[in-house]
């Protein structure tokens, strides 16, 4: 440590950030989290449309059926297993709640550089989310399919969701808000700089903001790509890899039978019947349950 | 980015990541976090049945004598992480080798350590009484009490280091 101090950064954010500012802080973080309670339905349906193209882009199999928003969590499907999870979404609020309210709560909020900021604040927070509960839902529906040992992608991949999940989660979500505070507040102190170097942040602030859209649009286009291809093409691969998958899908359908969630199991048969070896207990259960489903709906 | 700007950050980034590792250490973790979950939890509850809110400690568990609720203290909920924002905080910054920046960085620590206990407290008090709001409790509000609290108390603690104001003698140029 050094014994000469050289403490300009420090200095800057200690003038800075007053106590009026913590008040202020207080008061903006209370309303932003009030408009998440009454936005919470469209926020929920932007951070889970994000979130699904990242799993489905990143992902070695496209394993996800649905990553949706619904009743104050996210809800995850997949068309390999039944059921569904869901992740709670205060924790995704608070990564974007925060910053927000941070950048709301920083001086010059009525200027256009602070409107910039918390438009900024909110898009990156929004897409931060995103990403965590991509990595979320990869992480839970891994430790759904480890149960049946059932390898949807690379070993390496899934030790790296694992570790990103477990270890990570936390130190994330509290290290997002706080990295980001960090930033909008140096950000404030950018804008009381010489107006050269203001309009400078403007030219690359601008420039970034069109790069990520490119980028997402794109991203937003490929997931869309392969989530088609992943149908034809990936799901035989899967089914190459995992021979057991046989007797899984016969075991849910009969499961789901006896449960008189006939769909569900209708499904399930159809999926085992592509299985070398359990196709013709397959059938036997699908023509068992479409007779059931007949005669529910008043048929012969 | 100034060249303070960058050599502020690199500092605070390097010292984070060191007590991360420290704190996802498999040892730290059974032989101080999981016992100090359990120490909160027992803490917490004496002082509830001293206030007359009948409350057991099954290992890091608060549970309700009668009713509905209870809460489990696990590692992530032990304040660790936002002990470690402060310490990098404090590490990132370069100040005079004396006792008194230390002395007043340990009382941040134990500011802190206070406040997630009170936290924790305040948690198990509305999972006994008011579960509908706990989630949000849990998640939204509490997380950003504890935020607000962390860089309050790191920027309190930056303003200790200023040096004194230069005293204006009378009758000199100011």
């Amino acid at each position: 440590m050094s014994a000469t101090p050289s403490r300009s950064v420090s200095d800057q954010l200690a003038g800075f950030l007053r106590p009026a500012f913590f008040a202020r802080l207080a008061v903006a973080y209370l309303a932003v989290g009030a408009l998440i309670l009454v936005c919470e339905p469209l926020l929920g349906a932007i951070v889970a449309r994000g979130a699904r193209d990242l799993v489905l882009l990143t992902s070695a199999m496209a394993y996800l059926d649905e990553l949706a928003w619904g009743g104050e969590a996210f809800r995850v499907t997949t068309h390999l297993m039944s059921g569904h999870l869901s992740i709670d979404a205060r924790a995704y609020w608070f990564m974007v709640g925060f910053p927000v309210g941070f950048a709301a709560a920083l001086p010059g909020l009525a200027s256009r550089a602070g409107v910039r900021r918390v438009l900024l604040a909110l898009g990156v927070s929004l897409a931060a989310a995103a990403v965590m509960l991509a990595l979320t839902a990869d992480g839970q529906l891994l430790e759904r399919f480890a149960g049946v040992q059932l390898h949807v992608n690379p070993p390496w991949r899934d030790m790296l969701v694992q570790k990103t999940v477990r270890r990570f989660w936390d130190l994330a979500a509290l290290m997002y808000p706080f990295g980001a505070c960090l930033a909008l507040a140096w950000s404030a102190l950018d804008e009381a700089t010489p107006p050269r170097r203001e309009r400078a942040f403007t030219r690359r602030s601008a420039a970034l903001v069109v790069a990520a859209g490119l980028v997402l649009l794109a991203a937003d286009r490929a997931a869309d790509l392969r989530h088609v291809a992943s149908r034809a093409e990936l799901i035989p691969a899967l089914q190459a890899a995992n021979p057991q998958l046989g007797r899984i899908f016969l075991a849910q359908g009969r499961r789901l039978e006896q449960r008189g969630r006939l769909e569900d199991a209708l499904r399930a048969y159809r999926l085992a019947e592509a299985y070398p070896g359990y196709q013709q207990r397959a059938r036997a259960g699908r023509a068992r349950v479409e007779a059931r489903l007949r005669r529910q709906e008043g048929g012969p | 980015m100034s060249r303070d700007s960058l050599v502020f950050l690199v500092r605070f980034a390097l010292s984070l990541a060191g007590f991360f590792a420290l704190s996802r250490w498999d040892l730290f973790i059974s032989r101080v976090r999981e016992p100090y979950c359990e120490a909160l939890a027992t803490s917490v509850a004496a002082i509830f049945n001293t206030l007359g809110i009948q409350t057991h400690a099954n290992g890091s568990s608060l549970l309700p004598v009668q009713g509905v609720g209870g809460i489990t203290i696990v590692p992530e909920c032990d304040g660790i992480v936002l002990l470690a924002l402060f310490g990098a905080g404090v590490l990132a910054v370069p100040f005079a080798r004396t006792a008194r920046p230390w002395l007043l960085a340990l009382a941040g620590v134990v500011l802190l350590v206070v406040l997630n206990w009170l936290r924790l407290a305040a948690l198990a008090y509305t999972s006994f009484y008011h579960p509908a709001i706990f989630d949000s409790m849990h998640h939204y509000f509490m997380q950003g009490l504890l935020m607000i609290a962390v860089l309050a108390l790191y920027v309190g603690w930056l303003r200790q280091l200023e040096p004194p104001e230069p005293r204006i003698e009378e009758g000199t140029p100011a």
